[in-house]
């Protein structure tokens, strides 16, 4: 919103943050799509982001380093009631110029806690069969890859077979994940972030529980 | 940035980063959905059109600062794209590269995969001039979108069928259609067909760049890529009754090389780097000896003619 008086954003609307984003805008974003690229080429393949963000509490900074490398004006991004908090509007809005949107059906990214439940997602955009391209990249945050529960991947980008063991994580994601898997060529993609590393499960991947 | 010195006045590898986050969204796409063309907003590059451009976007997109870049051109090193090509990075993400394909990260090429055999990690950029497999049968955009939605590929086929019809075997040698993971059928861009078997089950991601057409897609490492055809008639490679005249090799792509006017010709490898590295082995007979003999058979004929 361009305040009529001074021509110019307030400060409410650009978000305000003190918290850093990249330490070098141009190769940091290169070197984590590079990551997000060999992890969505390699669905299950668990792998280490190359550097660190200061992201707020909310956002761990695997997550964080996703959405600065990938996020901009042109694109809108959701975040869940457990994300949502001002720190990470801010953040977003201060270091991407994203918007943010307030309902799932119109977003690019969305991004949400593993423990949180799978029916808040259930509107992403999938595309359409004509462009499944047009649907939302999904960034769902855990702890760590270790889990007991494991799915077996297999399909494009997996040699045999891979793993994916994300913790913690909401039991109602797993039968989600199938059905996202029968809307094929649409879908959402879905990328795990641990603060340190990702792995992703692109819609192409087979998926045995 | 202050990265590179000869250009400092552009981003990194040219592309402004907004430019950089949208075609990454859209790698991200394909990747995910392979063989699927997704829509990009390919911008103007200083390089005519057909030259080249959908690969350097691609290219510029995705190298950072420790890459190595390989570009090929018909399989050559050294031919007018590739140079350029090549110094165009050198100098706006100045960047290492080479000719050696087991040394390169990313290889960009225009017609050609390398014959040595890729390996996991490297990426293979290629550019593409006609992203559509369907195009020349059905030219309405609306209508191959709708053919690609419903698995439509029936038309494909009947083409396929005609060039038996006519030729006896399906005619078509270059742009071969393939079936990607069972589900879209994909140009391979102009690459011979010889290459087509090498994009099956390939360790290395693929990537493809349409620059006037503005398409990105990707095959994934590790996917099932099938070239089109039919049970009575199943596909089959190029294959020649020389050896490469260089380095003696029995099963890489030959290129004619016409000597004079008096019908001497000989066949090359058309992968560069793989000629001469199998040159280097001393694997066959020296380079001279066979042009040695070319030059005789040369005089041989002149002789004959007089």
């Amino acid at each position: 919103m361009i305040n009529s008086q001074t021509n110019s954003l307030s400060a409410q609307d650009i978000g305000q943050t003190t918290l850093p984003g990249f330490h070098n805008p141009v190769f940091d974003a290169t070197a984590v799509f590079r990551t997000v690229l060999d992890a969505m080429s390699r669905p299950g393949a668990i792998i280490k982001i190359p550097l660190t963000c200061e992201s707020p509490n909310k956002l761990n900074s695997s997550a964080a380093s996703i959405l600065l490398a990938l996020a901009d004006m042109d694109t809108t991004v959701w975040l869940s009631p457990e994300t949502e908090c001002s720190d990470v509007a801010d953040y977003l809005r201060f270091h991407t110029g994203c918007t943010l949107k307030k309902n799932t059906s119109h977003c690019d990214f969305a991004v949400i806690n593993g423990l949180e439940d799978s029916d808040l997602v259930m509107n992403l955009p999938i595309g359409s069969t004509e462009y499944p391209d047009r649907s939302a990249t999904l960034i769902i945050t855990v702890d760590h890859f270790n889990a007991e529960q494991k799915a077996v991947l297999s399909g494009p980008g997996i040699k045999t077979t891979s793993n994916l063991s994300p913790s913690p994580l909401n039991p109602k994601f797993w039968g989600w994940m199938k059905e996202n898997r029968n809307t094929f060529p649409c879908g959402v993609d879905v990328i795990f972030a641990s603060p340190t590393h990702i792995c992703a499960l692109p819609r192409s991947s087979e998926m045995d529980i | 940035m202050s990265q590179s010195t000869t250009a400092s006045s552009y981003n990194y590898a040219y592309l402004d980063e907004q430019t950089k986050r949208m075609i990454r969204r859209a790698l991200l796409k394909a990747v995910a959905i392979p063989g699927y063309q997704v829509p990009f907003a390919g911008r103007e590059m200083p390089m005519p059109y057909g030259w080249g451009t959908g690969g350097v976007q691609v290219t510029a997109t995705v190298i950072g600062p420790s890459d190595t870049l390989k570009v090929i051109d018909q399989g050559s090193d050294d031919t007018t794209n590739a140079v350029s090509i090549r110094q165009f990075f050198e100098k706006t993400a100045n960047i290492d590269t080479t000719e050696k394909t087991k040394d390169a990260t990313v290889i960009q090429t225009r017609h050609r995969i390398p014959e040595e055999t890729l390996t996991d990690g490297q990426i293979l950029v290629y550019q593409v001039p006609i992203p559509e497999p369907l195009r020349f049968l059905e030219p309405r955009e609306t209508e191959t979108r709708k053919m690609h939605a419903l698995e439509e590929y029936g038309l494909m086929h009947v083409k396929l069928y005609e060039d038996i019809s006519r030729h006896g075997h399906i005619a078509t040698t270059y742009a071969y259609p393939v079936k990607v993971n069972d589900r879209y059928v994909m140009d391979p861009s102009p690459t011979p067909k010889f290459d087509n078997p090498k994009m099956d089950n390939c360790a290395a991601l693929q990537l493809f760049g349409a620059g006037r057409e503005k398409r990105i897609y990707a095959i994934p490492p590790y996917t099932k890529v099938q070239s089109l055809d039919f049970e009575d008639h199943p596909f089959e490679i190029q294959s020649w009754d020389e050896d490469c005249a260089l380095c003696g090799s029995k099963d890489s792509f030959l290129d004619e090389v016409i000597l004079d006017d008096k019908g001497n010709r000989m066949f090359v490898c058309s992968d560069s780097d793989y000629c001469q590295s199998r040159r280097d082995d001393s694997i066959s007979p020296p380079v001279e000896h066979t042009l040695a003999q070319a030059a005789q058979m040369q005089s041989v004929n002149s002789e004959a003619s007089k």
